[in-house]
C-alpha cells in the first residue's frame, strides 16, 4: 500500500514514515502541495497524510484541487494538524479522520492509516 | 493599555501555536528512542535532533521572556544601553551557533561581509538574538539544500543587515499587509506557512528598543528580511 505523506516538515515525516514502514507500507513524501499533484499525476496513490499549514497552498486549498478531479477526490484522506480541527470542519467526502499531531501516537495512526485502507 | 493587553494575549496564543509542533515532534522521537523497529543509526539521528529541537525552543522562550519584558514596561527601550558594535562579528557568531542546525537540513549559511563596515548602535547580546532568531526563521522556511545569506551595507543615517533565504515567499498583497504591522504584532497563520510570525514579531521588537527598525522584501526567488540599525557617529578606532 502507498502513502503520501505531505508536510513542509522533513523530521514530522520521518517520524511517521519510519512508524508506517515497520508495518510495510511504501511511504513518499512531498513537502507542498504542488510537489504532491506532481507525484499523484505520475503515481498511484491509496492514501494521503496531509497538514494543514503547508507553504504556498493551504492543505484545505490541497483538499479542494483534489476533490475536483474525480479519480484524485477518491483517494481517501488523513489530515494531521496541530491545530485542533473536527472531521466536520471539512466539507470533504474523502477526508476519513482528522488526527491532532500533538497528541497522535504510533499506535493511534497505524490503526487509523489500517482502518482507512481495510 | 487595552491595546497592549490584546497584544499580550495574541503573543501568549502565536507562542502557544509556536511551541506546539517542536514539542510534538519531541515527543515523537522520545518515543523513537523506545521503538524496537529502530535501529541504532535512527535513534542516533533522533537524539541529534531532540537536541536540535530542544535548542530552538529554548532560543524561543527566551527571546519571548525578554520580548515581554520590554512590553510589560511602558516606554522602556534599550537606548542606554547601546554601544558600538561590529555586526560583522555579531552575524559571524551567530552564524556559527546556527549552523549545526542549518547543516541538519543540508543548508549553507553565509556572511557577506564589507572589510569596512560602519559599526552600529546596538546592545550586542539583543542583536545577537536577533540575528539568531532571524536566521532560525530561515533555516525553517529554506528548502533542504537552501542558501541563507547575510550581509550588511551602509545607508544614510543606518546600517542594513539582509537576510536572504530560498524558502517560499509571500504574495505582494500578503507582503504588503505583513508588511504593515512586521514587528507590532504576531501574524496568526498569516505570515509564513505554519509558523506564527512570531519570531518576526520577537525581532521586531528588539530592534524597535534599539531605536532600530524592521521590514520585509521580496526578491525574485525567495524571502528577504531587513533591519536598519542606528549608525554609530564615533571616529572609528579599528582600521
Amino acid at each position: 500500500m502507498n502513502v503520501l505523506i505531505i508536510d513542509d516538515d522533513r523530521w514530522f515525516f520521518d517520524c511517521y514514515s519510519n512508524w508506517l514502514k515497520a508495518k510495510k507500507y511504501i511511504v513518499e513524501y512531498a513537502s507542498n502541495a504542488q510537489a504532491a499533484l506532481d507525484y499523484l499525476d505520475s503515481k498511484k496513490v491509496d492514501l494521503i497524510i496531509l497538514d494543514i499549514f503547508l507553504p504556498s497552498s493551504n492543505g484545505i486549498q490541497f483538499l479542494n484541487t483534489i476533490s475536483s478531479y474525480g479519480d484524485l477526490g477518491k483517494i481517501p484522506t488523513l489530515v494531521l494538524s496541530a491545530v485542533d480541527f473536527r472531521e466536520n470542519d471539512f466539507g470533504h467526502k474523502n477526508v476519513v479522520a482528522v488526527l491532532n499531531k500533538t497528541l497522535i501516537t504510533k499506535q493511534t495512526l497505524l490503526e487509523v492509516v489500517g482502518n482507512a485502507l481495510s | 493599555m487595552k491595546g497592549k493587553k490584546v497584544e499580550r494575549v495574541e503573543l501568549v496564543v502565536a507562542a502557544a501555536h509556536e511551541l506546539k509542533a517542536p514539542l510534538a515532534l519531541i515527543r515523537h522521537m522520545a518515543a523513537g528512542l523506545v521503538d524496537p523497529d529502530l535501529n541504532n543509526i535512527e535513534k542516533q539521528e533522533y537524539i541529534e535532533r531532540i537536541l536540535l529541537t530542544s535548542e530552538r525552543m529554548l532560543r524561543l522562550t527566551n527571546q519571548i521572556t525578554s520580548s515581554s519584558r520590554l512590553n510589560a514596561i511602558e516606554n522602556l527601550n534599550l537606548l542606554d544601553s547601546l554601544e558600538p558594535v561590529n555586526v560583522n562579528v555579531i552575524c559571524e557568531q551567530a552564524l556559527h551557533e546556527m549552523l549545526p542546525l542549518a547543516k541538519k537540513f543540508s543548508q549553507t549559511l553565509q556572511v557577506r561581509q564589507k572589510r569596512r563596515q560602519n559599526l552600529v548602535l546596538a546592545n550586542k547580546l539583543v542583536l545577537h538574538d536577533i540575528i539568531v532568531n532571524l536566521i532560525d526563521n530561515s533555516i525553517k522556511h529554506n528548502p533542504t539544500g537552501g542558501k541563507i545569506v547575510l550581509s550588511t551595507n551602509n545607508l544614510a543615517e543606518t546600517v542594513r543587515l539582509n537576510l536572504l533565504d530560498e524558502g517560499e515567499g509571500l504574495s505582494k498583497a500578503e507582503l504588503n499587509q505583513l508588511a504593515q504591522t512586521v514587528g507590532r504584532m504576531p501574524q496568526p497563520f498569516s505570515s509564513r506557512s505554519g509558523t506564527s510570525g512570531l519570531g518576526l514579531y520577537i525581532a521586531g521588537q528588539l530592534t524597535f528598543a534599539m531605536g532600530g527598525s524592521i521590514g520585509l522584501g521580496k526578491p525574485k526567488n525567495g524571502f528577504a528580511v531587513f533591519v536598519d540599525l542606528l549608525k554609530s557617529k564615533q571616529l572609528r578606532l579599528v582600521p
